[in-house]
């Protein structure tokens, strides 16, 4: 809604003349002659304060059912007088002012409006703004979620070396203490993968002691299959001296495993350990 | 009726040239609307030099094949699938091979098939060696075949690359001299390390070697029976 006089004065419409004269002062105040708005404070007051053209000023307020919308008083509306070039103010008595408001100048109130308007930030651009703005977040927030050159390569190293020492727990045992090499071997792996290690562990349990197998893991070299952040596949090569009762030299068995290695809170666990084994 | 003097009455005409102030304008800049706006626009403005900051180093740091960023490790990824097939395809092809691809006294088929896959040093030596596959082609009619379990690559730069691979050899041999009825020999495994080099944009085998672990290397002939293992068939 547009301002009137008495709200550039910040006065009530039934002002009396000492409150609109006080408001007056206390608006220029502070501001330099030179200033427009010490021109515009003026106009306002002198309007207000003379009576006529208060009135005249009030009834043009009520006559028009949108006058709240009017941008300028119609008083202050530039009178064209005779020869008088286009656009030139004059400062006219009640009677041209009367004059004024029963024509006003229709252009006055689009050039205001325009005025505004460019002074105004228009909503579309902001909003245009804000959705450019969402859109470019939207795509910041998807790719901090992923992972890292950096980081991936800072992964599958920590991933390769986990599955070194990894697979030289697992695969090893010793028929004198099966229950500690389960337990240690069974802390390395998701929980998914030791169900499966715990079932076949079941099988070496059964034969170890009568055999009185000891077996030992010798890693020999790895091998990176997939990088990834959180899930790596590393292959190892290892050899497994096994010491039988029957047998008074370790046999040497060489195996391969590609192991599925995921990432779990500060470490890494073995997801799966996919073995052919190799004769030794 | 006292009025306020207006600059413009002491000359009547000053504001010839200038438009009227008006009071819409003159409020509309302390209006909390506009004042808001501002404050968005900074705001906004702010937000979105920020943003497509964060996009450009996100982006160039963050490799998304989804939406077609690829980073150093994708192209890294890349490059290792590559060392991998091309050192399967060596060790299929230098152990594939037997009586149908005899043309007299050679295989020249055989010898094309690997040499597609090795640099000109290691064909030079592998055209020394062949001869001796060839002969006990001709002489003895054994024909092999390999089988890769799995590949992996230990260590990669720009131009060279070490692949291992792990998998196994069957051979067989006629019954008897001249029958057709074949013998199969149990599947020999084998671990290699190949190392690669990149020629023209293609890896190439530059050499391999048996990786038995033990001072032996290179003689390893497998033997023995497997021990039991604990992950013994996990496979899926």
């Amino acid at each position: 809604m547009t301002p009137t006089w008495y709200d550039l004065l910040g006065v009530e419409p039934d002002a009396s003349a000492d409150e609109i004269r006080a408001a007056w002062k206390a608006a220029i105040a502070d501001l330099d002659p030179t200033h427009h708005r010490f021109r515009t404070l003026n106009e306002a007051a002198e309007v207000l304060l003379d009576t006529d053209r208060r009135a005249a000023y009030d009834a043009s307020l009520e006559s028009e059912p949108d006058s709240q919308t009017r941008v300028t008083p119609p008083l202050t509306r530039p009178k064209r007088t005779g020869g008088a070039k286009r656009g030139r103010f004059v400062s006219g008595g009640s009677g041209e002012t009367e004059a004024q408001l029963e024509a006003p100048d229709e252009t006055q109130p689009e050039q205001d409006s325009r005025t505004t308007d460019r002074r105004t930030i228009p909503a579309w651009l902001l909003a245009a703004l804000a959705a450019v703005v969402a859109v470019l977040l939207a795509m910041a927030g998807y790719l901090v979620t992923q992972p890292s050159d950096d980081s991936i390569a800072s992964s599958t190293t920590e991933a390769q070396g986990a599955a070194e020492r990894a697979v030289t727990t697992i695969l090893a045992y010793d028929y004198r203490h099966l229950d500690e090499d389960q337990k240690a071997a069974g802390a390395l792996m998701t929980p998914a993968y030791k169900k499966k290690y715990d079932a076949l562990f079941t099988q070496i349990a059964a034969n170890a002691p009568s055999v009185k197998a000891i077996v030992t893991v010798q890693l020999v070299a790895s091998a990176i299959v997939r990088a990834g952040e959180d899930r790596v596949q590393v292959l190892v090569f290892v050899n497994r001296p096994t010491l039988r009762a029957d047998k008074t030299e370790p046999e040497i068995y060489r195996d391969q495993a590609v192991l599925t290695m995921v990432e779990s809170g500060d470490g890494w666990l073995v997801d799966n350990m996919d073995t052919n084994q190799l004769a030794g | 009726m006292a009025v306020p003097p207006a600059p413009d009455q002491r000359s009547g005409v000053t504001e010839a040239t200038s438009p009227a102030p008006d009071p819409a304008r003159e409020l509309g800049e302390r209006t909390p609307s506009h004042s808001l706006r501002l404050a968005l626009l900074v705001v906004l403005s702010v937000l979105l030099l920020a943003s497509v900051a964060a996009v450009v180093y996100l982006a160039a740091t963050r490799p998304v094949s989804a939406i077609g960023i690829d980073g150093d490790q994708d192209a890294l990824q890349s490059e290792r699938e590559s060392v991998m097939a091309q050192s399967e395809q060596f060790m299929l092809r230098i152990n594939t091979y037997g009586p149908d691809l005899l043309e007299g006294d050679t295989m020249p088929k055989y010898r094309e098939l690997v040499e597609e896959v090795i640099t000109p040093k290691f064909a030079a030596d592998f055209e020394k060696n062949a001869p001796l596959a060839e002969a006990t082609v001709k002489q003895a009619g054994l024909a092999r075949t390999a089988e890769v379990f799995s590949t992996g690559v230990s260590a990669i730069d720009s131009d060279s690359a070490t692949a291992l691979v792990a998998g196994s050899i069957t051979q067989s041999y006629p019954k008897s001299p001249g029958s057709d009825e074949r013998v199969q020999t149990e599947p020999a495994p084998f671990r290699v390390q190949v190392s690669l080099v990149k020629i023209k944009g293609t890896w190439l085998v530059d050499d391999f070697s048996p990786l038995t672990g033990t001072d032996d290397e290179g003689a390893g002939a497998p033997t023995g029976t497997p021990a039991p293992s604990p992950t013994e068939g996990a496979s899926p």
